[in-house]
């Protein structure tokens, strides 16, 4: 699959209707609920907003720091490819609020060379909803992630298994070496097409949510720069497996509309426990 | 006779000397004639310590290059951040830390860090440190 660019002309074809609840895609019905508990309303205040804790790089300044980075092949997107890290799939559960910032932690685990793990969502997103299959806010996984931490998905009876009770004994310990350590949140009191594309440029995975979308991904794998038409693009990638989009990644360019690449929220991990396993 | 035991002595003393500073990885051993007399073994890993706030873009860049990325594809990187070390490397990384302020480097041979470095400040530095140590065999 050529990359793939989301526009208003297939917006429908890869995202899915405006305001649909469910969509079919690879054979599973995709759920579309990630804020179905309105977003940033309760203002969870554990995590640090990003604009304090990074200094952002205006737009203007990207152009060239993309052509450096092109240069020395030192985005995330350079890192993921050559790990080969696996595009993970949500299969039919309204879990993407605990698939993008767990993918986000996976991702922060390559940059820091860790062996790569299959972490669960399901462990992070089941004590966010109470293991039922349902949307939830990705700031409140965040903040499982940052305590509990997520465990690796060998624990579980089967992918996607959201009954514990099944699972291998002693998946909660084995979480607590999978948490993130250093995160941050960015709510829309701030440019977030921004925050998103600075960490792209800092090598700190992002978990970015749409509310347009109605759906959380995980983000900030490259930038791209379009001198024709100057547009800047940037690389996210979903969690509907492979053979969604290229490999799963997709590009938004700029917008808060439908199909837009400015994030209604994000989480962002830029420390995981430095665990061997 | 006595000239051959203070010859045997002064050779003793040299091959210590050699045998510990081959074994700690001293930078001394960065010189090619030394080099060429006791060459150094491959290193085992390269753990790179860095600060994560106000980390500037450049730093950001050497530590997710290509010669990085080569090493974390064949499990030869380690990324952490100064705060946050792992249990097993702490006590080491410490001792490191505290002759090298980080960023930097520490190499790693034998299970023990043999020495530490700053931080070099481009891709083809981050090879050449690398390469002066030993190298790494990269199979994967």
């Amino acid at each position: 699959m050529p990359e793939l660019i989301i526009t208003a002309a297939n917006c429908d074809r890869w995202c899915g209707p405006a305001r649909a609840r469910t969509f079919d895609f690879g054979g599973h019905t995709r759920i579309l609920n990630a804020n179905q508990h309105p977003i940033g309303s309760r203002g969870l205040m554990f995590a640090t907003p990003i604009e304090e804790a990074i200094e952002l790089i205006p737009e203007e300044q990207w152009p060239d720091l993309i052509s450096q980075k092109d240069r020395d092949k030192s985005w995330i997107d350079d890192m993921a490819a050559d790990l080969k890290l696996p595009c993970k799939d949500q299969n039919g559960l309204g879990y993407c609020h605990g698939y993008g910032p767990v993918t986000a932690l996976e991702v922060a685990r390559a940059v820091a060379g860790l062996p790569y793990v299959d972490l669960s969502a399901e462990s992070v997103a089941g004590r966010v909803t109470g293991w039922s299959n349902q949307g939830g806010d990705p700031e409140e996984d965040l903040m499982v992630l940052a305590k509990y931490g997520a465990c690796a998905a060998s624990f579980m009876d089967r992918a996607n298994s959201i009954s514990p009770s099944r699972w291998k004994a002693g998946w909660e310990q084995d979480a607590l070496c999978h948490r993130a350590e250093e995160y941050f949140k960015g709510l829309d009191s701030i440019d977030l097409w921004v925050a998103a594309g600075t960490c792209a440029l800092r090598n700190i995975p992002t978990s970015p949510w749409y509310n347009w979308w109605s759906h959380c991904i995980s983000g900030s794998y490259r930038l791209r720069y379009d001198s024709k038409t100057r547009t800047i693009y940037r690389k996210d990638r979903n969690n509907w497996g492979g053979d969604w989009g290229e490999d799963g990644f997709c590009w938004f360019a700029r917008g808060s509309g439908r199909s837009g690449g400015t994030p209604s929220g994000l989480v962002a991990v830029r420390v995981a426990t430095p665990s061997e396993s | 006779m006595k000239n051959f035991r203070l010859l045997a002595l002064v050779l003793g003393i040299g091959l210590l000397l050699g045998g510990v500073a081959v074994d700690r990885g001293l930078p001394s051993l960065d010189l090619p004639i030394l080099q060429w007399f006791w060459p150094q073994q491959p290193l085992d890993l390269v753990i790179a310590v860095y600060e994560s706030e106000n980390q500037p873009l450049a730093e950001v860049s050497v530590l997710g290059g290509q010669t990085a990325n080569v090493l974390r594809k064949a499990d030869k990187w380690r990324q952490f951040d100064k705060d946050r070390l792992p249990a097993a490397w702490k006590p080491a990384l410490d001792a490191a830390l505290e002759r090298t302020k980080p960023p930097c480097l520490c190499f790693v041979r034998g299970g023990k860090i043999v020495a530490a470095e700053s931080l070099p400040k481009s891709d083809e530095a981050l090879a050449a440190a690398i390469a002066r140590r030993g190298g790494i065999q990269c199979q994967n």
